[in-house]
């Protein structure tokens, strides 16, 4: 099984928060985190940063409490960010207990909602 | 891939579909060397046509509505917030569900049909999208089938194990009630797609117990499909014998061809309602 979700989400007008993630086509509301499937992997194929400048941290949690980050992106200035991984997708989070779940924080200097993000990730349960 | 089957899984015309019943029947044979004998049955079906091949697709979201009782992976109890939706943490009720569609034989289950119709037989393949949907059939319906160690631990849509991602195949019998388990682990409530691919087979029994030797021996080509089933309830049997006559061949040895044959001629001449043969 190979899914390919489409998870984007703005940023609010505060300075600090996290990413309601939602892929319109399959979801039915934004999540501020996401709960792997039991024995799925996370693999990012890409990603888009648009708008005003903001940082973007992805964080990972084996048990849902403790968060790790895995990675953190930097739109410098207005514009857009993108980056593809072509065919070597980075696995990122692996279930095993399937507690495990990934999240997006935004941080900026100005408290406006004029920012995107966009993850192409697969949720696998194939090498 | 065989050319029994087409691209999308579905058995060409021409072409032969084994149904195996994986449940192992025990039977005392007086005059049998072994004390007990322990074989399976199958049904063997000849595909003579497919009706409306050109369009044999229907995509259609899930059948649930927000008064659709779900049980919860936690200790929630998970509601829908619209039709068609599949609540975070949240899997069907053990009823399962069915796919409702008007004008057809039976309003509740688009895929149920009666006796009279003995000689069509439902190939069903369901695709979920989201894939990372639990997917599973009761047959009957109803009746979790999922089973670990003979019958000692219960498993399916519920537990950590017994089920599959996104896809399965089954066949819809007439008489035979079925229902579908969905399940979602994540936390997102998804809103899933359900794409059946599916063949209206016009299907006869083979009268000759030649080719069902050939068909169950696997020297025929035949597209095999399981049924989901650990036990052998009871509505399943007698739904098979109200629609055929009987509930199946008995799976022979290779090297038991005598008396294989002697024994699919009894069933043909004897049980199988002579509508049903060609």
């Amino acid at each position: 099984m190979k899914q390919l979700l489409r998870l984007t989400a703005p940023t609010k007008g505060t300075t600090t928060g996290t990413f309601e993630l939602s892929d319109p086509n399959y979801f039915y509301a934004g999540v501020s985190s996401f709960r792997l499937p039991l024995g799925c992997r996370a693999k990012l194929w890409g990603y888009t940063l648009s708008g005003t400048a903001f940082n973007a941290t992805l964080s990972v949690s084996h048990d849902g409490t403790n968060w790790t980050e895995a990675a953190h992106w930097v739109l410098v200035d207005e514009g857009t960010l993108h980056h593809t991984y072509k065919n070597r997708p980075e696995v990122f989070l692996e279930s095993r207990s399937g507690l495990e779940q990934f999240k997006v924080e935004w941080s900026q200097g100005s408290a406006v909602a004029t920012s995107r993000i966009s993850l192409l990730v697969e949720i696998s349960d194939e090498e | 891939m065989s050319n029994v089957i087409d691209k999308n899984g579905l058995v060409n015309p021409g072409g032969y579909l084994t149904v195996f019943n994986p449940v192992v029947t025990s039977e005392r044979t007086p005059n049998s060397p072994m004390p007990t004998t322990r074989y399976n049955k199958a049904l063997v079906f000849k595909v003579m046509a497919r009706q409306n091949v050109q369009g044999e697709k229907y995509t259609r979201s899930l059948p649930t509505t927000t008064s659709t009782t779900f049980r919860s992976y936690d200790s929630a109890t998970p509601t829908a917030s619209a039709d068609g939706c599949l609540p975070g943490r949240a899997y069907t009720a053990s009823a399962g569900v069915q796919f409702a569609l008007s004008g057809t034989e039976d309003l509740q289950d688009m895929w149920k049909t009666n006796k009279d119709y003995y000689d069509r037989l439902f190939h069903v393949i369901l695709n979920v999208s989201p894939g990372f949907v639990r997917v599973g059939v009761d047959m009957p319906s109803g009746t979790n089938q999922a089973k670990f160690q003979r019958t000692k631990k219960i498993v399916g849509i519920g537990t950590d194990f017994g089920w599959r991602y996104g896809n399965i195949e089954t066949v819809a019998f007439p008489e035979i009630d079925v229902s579908y388990q969905f399940g979602n682990t994540t936390n997102a409530e998804l809103r899933p797609t359900c794409t059946f691919t599916y063949g209206e087979y016009v299907v006869g029994i083979p009268s000759d117990p030649e080719i069902i030797f050939r068909v169950l021996s696997g020297r025929e080509p035949s597209h095999q499909v399981d049924l989901p089933i650990t036990t052998y309830d009871a509505a399943v049997s007698q739904g098979f014998v109200r629609t055929y006559g009987m509930d199946g061949f008995r799976v022979y040895p290779t090297n038991q061809s005598a008396a294989a044959v002697a024994d699919y001629q009894r069933v043909i001449s004897e049980e199988c309602f002579a509508r049903v043969l060609v």
